[in-house]
C-alpha cells in the first residue's frame, strides 16, 4: 500500500477536431501521462500554454473526462462513485481547486463568507452557529479579518480574494488542493504573501499541493517534486532541487534560461526550440 | 507650465448620466399610470364606458368628455381608461407565458449542452419559421375567437427568441469560473443554476420581459384590430382603433387618435425600460 | 541637453466617481536619444497611465498638469495633425493585447501596410516588400505568407511580432512598450523581447517598457523608474538597482520575490497590499508599508531628487543607503 495520495496512470485526453477548423484530428491535450503525488507533499507541475496541465488539473477535479487512463485519489477513482448527491460530495471531498481569476471564481452577488458557508452546509451537518464559527475560523487561517468574509468578491483585493478562495477549498477537508497558476494574477508583493500562507499551511494541514504554474521561480519557493510538460506529455520529473541545480532535458533547461533574474539577456529561442522535441 | 481641462468631455459624462436617470423615471411614471388604468380603469372612469347616446355622438373633447365621445355617443375617455385592462393583460400574459418559458429552454440548454442542448436549439430553430401574428389566427381559426387562443399562439411563437438569449447569456456566465467551482465544491447542477446563474442573469430575463410584452401588445393589437381577439364592446384599445376608423371619415378621429396614443406611449415606455434594463447587465460586472 | 521625450512635473488627475482624484503625481524623467527606459510598478503605481500621458490617451475627463514633450515639442498642445504624426512616427506604441489592437477582420498585411500606404503615401508593392523584409527581421518563418493570414490565426507570440513590425514600419524615434509580453509564455516572451531589443538597437530608436517584472527591466533597459502610489520612487542604472537599490520599496520588492537560486523558506513579504494612486495620502504612500519609515515620511510630500548618480524620493536615502545595499548582498 502506497503513501500516494493521487495516481495517475497513462492519461490520455484528445479534443475532437471543431467542425471548420484546418486540423484534420482532433486536438491531443494528453498524451499519455503517469505520476504520483505523495501524502502531505507539494507537486509543482510547470509547462507552458499547451503543455496539457490544466487538463490534467479539471481531469481530477472531474470537469474533464479523460479519453483513456487511470486516475486514483485516495485510492478511489472518482469516477466510479456514480452520480448522485452523495457521490458529488465524496468527489468534492477528495480534491478541490483554487483559480487563476480570483474575481470570477467568486459568484458576484454573494459576499465570500457566504459562499464559503454554503458549502459548509453543503457538507457538515452544523448549528449555524458553529458554522459561522468555522467561517471565521478558516478566514483568520487565510489572514482575513471576519468582516472581510462580508464583503462582496469586488469590494475585495487581488490577494484578498486568493485567500478567500484558499479558505474556501480548505472549507470542505479535501485531500488535495490544486491550485492554477493561483497566484499569477497577483501582484509582486501580494505573490510573496499568498506564497508564504501556502508554506504555512502545508505546515498546519494535511493537505497535499499541487501547484500549476509556469512561474518557475514560484515553483522552486513552494514545491517538493516537479514535472515539467510539453506538448502533453512530461518531459522530466524529479525533486525541486534536483531539477532546478541539474536539468537534464533539454526543454527544462530552455525553461530555465528563459527566466529573467540578474545578469540575465533575452535570447531567441527558436533553434533552442527546435532542438528540444 | 500649463494646464489643460479636457472640461467637455466632464461635462458630457455628467449630462449623459442625468439624462439616462430622466428617461428611467420617465418610463417608470408612465407605466405605473398605465398600471393604475389597468387595475382601477373601470372604477376612475368618469363615465359608464358603455352608456350608448346618439345625442351625443362624435363630439370632439370637451370638459365633460374628455377624449371627445364615438359613433355611439360613448365616452372616449372612460372607454381608453376601462380598456387598459384588456389591452395589458393578454401582453402580460404573453410576456411572462414567453419569458417563463423560455428562461427554462434557454438555461436548461446551456448547462446540459450536448445532445439536449441540440435538441432543444433545432426544436426552437423550427418555431422560429412561424410568424407570431400567423400562428394567432390560425390559433383562433381552430379554437375560436376570442383572448385565449392568440394568447396561447403567441406566447409559443414569443419563446424561442427569448430562449435564445437567455441561451446564450446562460453559456457565458457558464463558462465562468465561479460555476466550475460550485460543480466542484459537490453542488447540484439544478441548485447551480437556479441559486447562482439565474440571479446574475436576472437583468436580461427581465429585459427579455419587457421587450416580449411589447412584442405581444403589437401583435394581439393587430388580432384584435382585425376582430379576431377581444371582441366589441370590451373597449380594448386595439378594438377603439378599429372601431374609430370610419369616425375618421367623418372628421372625429379622437377615437383612434387616442387609443393609438396610449398604445404608442405603452409600447415606447416598455422597450426604453427594457433598454435600459440590457444595458445594466454589463455594466454592473465592473472590475474592481 | 537635448532629449528624446522629456516629462516635467507631470501630474494627471481623473474622475473617479464624479470627482477629481490624482492618479499622477510630479512625474519628472528624460529619455535620451536611443536609450532603454523601463517604469516599473505594481497595480495602482499609475505606470501605465504614465505611458498613456505620453501617447495623450487619457481617459475623458482627466485634466492633465505638468509638461510631456517630444524633441522639445509639447506633447499635451499638438494639434490633431501633429498628434497623429507624433503617434505614428515619433513614437511607435505596443500593448498588451495585440488582439485588441488590430483588425480581426481583415487580413494581417492589411493592417501592417495601412499605416505606409495611408500616411507615407508609400506604393502598394513596396510597402508589402518593406513589410515582408520587417516580419523576417522580427523572427516571423515565411512572411509572405503571413501577410495572408488573419490575426485568429496566429499565436499571441506571432501577433505581438506582427505588431513589432508594424511598429518598426513606420520608423519611429521611441517605442513605447506597455506590458507587452505580460500575457506570453516565458519562452516566447524571451523570444519577443530579444527582438524587440534587437530591432531598437540597430535602428537606434529609444524604448520605454511599462512592466511589473523587475527583472526583465533590468535585463532590457539601460535605466529603471521604480513607480508606487502614482509617483516616481526611484530612478536609476539598470545594472546597479539590483545590488544597491535607493528606495526601500525597491529593496523591498527585490527582498520579496521568489527566485530561482534563493533556498526556499519564508519571504520576505511586504505587509498590507499595493496603495493605488487615487487613494495616495500627501506624504510618501509608501510610509505605511515601509518598515524603515519615520513619522517625518508622512508629514510632507516626497521629492525626487539627485543622488549617488540617479535619483530617489525617500527622504531617508542618505542614512538608508548602506543598509539596503547590504541586504541586497545578503540575499
Amino acid at each position: 500500500m502506497t503513501d500516494a495520495l493521487l495516481e495517475i496512470a497513462d492519461l490520455r485526453k484528445t479534443f475532437p477536431a471543431r467542425r471548420g477548423t484546418r486540423r484534420g484530428a482532433g486536438v491531443t491535450a494528453l498524451d499519455g501521462v503517469s505520476f504520483e503525488l505523495e501524502r502531505r507533499r507539494a507537486l509543482g507541475v510547470v509547462g507552458e500554454s499547451g503543455s496539457g496541465k490544466t487538463t490534467i488539473a479539471r481531469i481530477i477535479m472531474g470537469l474533464e473526462e479523460p479519453t483513456s487512463g487511470s486516475l486514483l485519489i485516495g485510492g478511489v477513482d472518482p469516477r466510479r462513485l456514480g452520480r448522485g448527491p452523495s457521490a458529488r460530495k465524496q468527489r468534492a471531498r477528495l480534491a478541490q481547486m483554487v483559480f487563476q481569476d480570483p474575481y470570477s471564481s467568486f459568484d458576484p452577488r454573494q459576499p465570500v463568507g457566504e459562499s464559503i458557508r454554503q458549502v459548509l452546509r453543503l457538507h457538515f451537518d452544523l448549528t449555524p452557529a458553529d458554522r459561522q464559527r468555522r467561517v471565521a475560523t478558516l478566514l483568520e487561517q487565510v489572514g482575513l479579518d471576519e468582516r472581510r468574509g462580508r464583503t462582496l468578491p469586488r469590494d475585495l483585493s487581488g490577494g484578498e480574494r486568493q485567500r478567500a478562495a484558499i479558505a474556501r477549498a480548505l472549507a470542505v477537508e479535501p485531500q488535495l488542493v490544486i491550485l492554477d497558476e493561483a497566484v499569477s494574477a497577483l501582484d509582486v508583493s501580494i505573490q510573496a504573501q499568498i506564497l508564504n500562507l501556502l508554506s504555512e499551511l502545508r505546515r498546519q494541514t494535511e493537505v497535499s499541493y499541487m501547484l500549476l504554474t509556469h512561474d518557475l521561480a514560484v515553483v522552486r519557493q513552494v514545491a517538493d517534486d516537479v514535472i515539467v510538460m510539453r506538448d502533453g506529455q512530461i518531459v522530466e520529473r524529479g525533486l525541486a532541487e534536483t531539477i532546478f541545480d541539474n536539468p537534464q532535458h533539454p526543454y527544462t533547461k530552455l525553461l530555465l534560461s528563459c527566466v529573467p533574474r540578474q545578469g540575465w539577456k533575452p535570447q531567441r529561442t527558436k533553434e533552442a526550440r527546435e532542438i528540444a522535441v | 507650465m500649463s494646464a489643460l481641462g479636457i472640461r467637455a468631455g466632464y461635462r458630457r459624462r455628467v449630462r449623459f448620466r442625468g439624462a439616462n436617470n430622466l428617461v428611467l423615471v420617465l418610463c417608470g411614471v408612465v407605466l405605473a399610470a398605465i398600471a393604475v388604468c389597468v387595475v382601477l380603469g373601470s372604477v376612475i372612469a368618469p363615465q359608464d364606458p358603455n352608456a350608448v347616446n346618439l345625442q351625443i355622438a362624435l363630439q370632439g373633447p370637451s370638459l365633460a368628455h374628455l377624449f371627445g365621445t364615438d359613433a355611439t355617443g360613448r365616452d372616449i375617455f372612460s372607454r381608453v381608461l376601462a380598456g387598459a385592462r384588456p389591452s395589458i393583460l393578454g401582453p402580460i400574459l404573453i410576456a411572462v407565458g414567453a419569458t417563463g418559458l423560455g428562461t427554462l429552454i434557454g438555461v436548461a440548454a446551456a448547462w446540459k449542452r450536448g445532445v439536449s442542448d441540440a435538441l432543444l436549439s433545432r426544436g426552437m430553430e423550427i418555431l422560429f419559421a412561424f410568424p407570431g401574428l400567423l400562428m394567432a389566427m390560425m390559433a383562433v381559426a381552430i379554437l375560436g375567437r376570442g383572448l385565449t387562443a392568440p394568447v396561447v399562439a403567441l406566447t409559443i411563437a414569443n419563446t424561442p427568441w427569448v430562449a435564445r438569449i437567455i441561451r446564450s447569456v446562460a453559456l457565458r456566465e457558464r463558462s465562468l469560473p465561479y460555476v466550475a467551482a460550485l460543480t466542484v465544491q459537490g453542488f447540484s447542477g439544478f441548485t447551480i443554476c437556479v441559486r447562482h446563474v439565474l440571479p446574475n442573469i436576472s437583468r436580461t430575463i427581465w429585459a427579455q420581459l419587457a421587450l416580449t410584452f411589447t412584442y405581444g401588445m403589437t401583435d394581439l393589437l393587430a388580432i384584435n384590430f382585425l376582430g379576431l381577439g377581444v371582441q366589441p364592446p370590451t373597449p380594448d384599445w386595439g378594438v377603439l382603433v378599429n372601431e374609430g376608423q370610419d369616425s375618421i371619415l367623418q372628421g372625429a378621429p379622437w377615437e383612434t387618435l387616442f387609443a393609438s396614443v396610449f398604445i404608442v406611449l405603452t409600447i415606447v415606455a416598455a422597450t426604453a425600460l427594457s433598454a435600459r434594463l440590457g444595458e445594466e447587465q454589463t455594466s454592473v460586472r465592473g472590475r474592481a | 541637453m537635448n532629449l528624446l521625450l522629456e516629462a516635467q512635473g507631470l501630474g494627471v488627475e481623473v474622475l473617479v466617481e464624479n470627482a477629481l482624484r490624482p492618479v499622477l503625481r510630479d512625474i519628472s524623467f528624460g529619455v535620451a536619444n536611443g536609450e532603454a527606459v523601463a517604469v516599473v510598478g505594481e497595480s495602482g503605481s499609475g505606470k501605465s497611465m504614465t505611458a498613456r500621458a505620453i501617447g495623450r490617451l487619457l481617459p475623458p475627463g482627466a485634466r492633465v498638469t505638468g509638461q510631456v514633450s517630444f524633441l522639445g515639442e509639447s506633447v499635451l498642445e499638438m494639434s490633431a495633425d501633429a498628434l497623429r504624426t507624433y503617434r505614428t512616427n515619433g513614437i511607435g506604441m505596443i500593448f498588451q493585447d495585440p488582439r485588441a489592437s488590430i483588425n480581426p477582420v481583415l487580413p494581417v498585411g492589411d493592417f501592417l501596410t495601412e499605416a505606409l500606404t495611408t500616411m507615407r503615401g508609400i506604393g502598394r508593392q513596396e510597402a508589402r516588400q518593406r513589410v515582408v523584409r520587417l516580419l523576417d527581421d522580427v523572427g516571423v518563418s515565411r512572411p509572405e505568407a503571413r501577410l495572408r493570414q488573419f490575426p485568429h490565426e496566429l499565436s499571441g507570440g506571432l501577433l505581438q511580432r506582427v505588431m513589432i513590425a508594424a511598429v518598426l514600419a513606420m520608423e519611429p524615434k521611441l517605442i513605447l512598450a506597455d506590458e507587452p509580453t505580460t500575457a506570453l509564455d516565458v519562452t516566447t516572451q524571451s523570444d519577443v523581447m530579444s527582438i524587440l531589443d534587437e530591432a531598437r538597437r540597430d535602428r537606434g530608436m529609444g524604448l520605454i517598457l511599462i512592466t511589473h517584472d523587475l527583472e526583465l527591466a533590468a535585463a532590457v533597459c539601460d535605466r529603471t523608474l521604480v513607480m508606487y502610489g502614482g509617483r516616481i520612487m526611484e530612478d536609476q542604472a539598470s545594472s546597479r538597482l539590483h545590488d544597491a537599490p535607493l528606495h526601500p520599496y525597491t529593496a523591498a520588492l527585490l527582498a520579496s520575490r521568489p527566485s530561482l537560486t534563493r533556498q526556499p523558506g519564508y519571504l520576505d513579504a511586504i505587509p498590507g497590499r499595493p496603495l493605488s494612486a487615487v487613494e495616495a495620502p500627501e506624504g510618501c504612500p509608501f510610509a505605511d508599508r515601509c518598515a524603515l519609515a519615520m513619522p517625518k515620511c508622512t508629514d510632507r510630500p516626497p521629492v525626487l531628487r539627485e543622488f549617488r548618480g540617479g535619483r530617489t524620493s525617500c527622504i531617508r536615502a542618505e542614512t538608508l543607503a548602506p543598509s539596503l545595499a547590504r541586504a541586497q548582498e545578503a540575499s
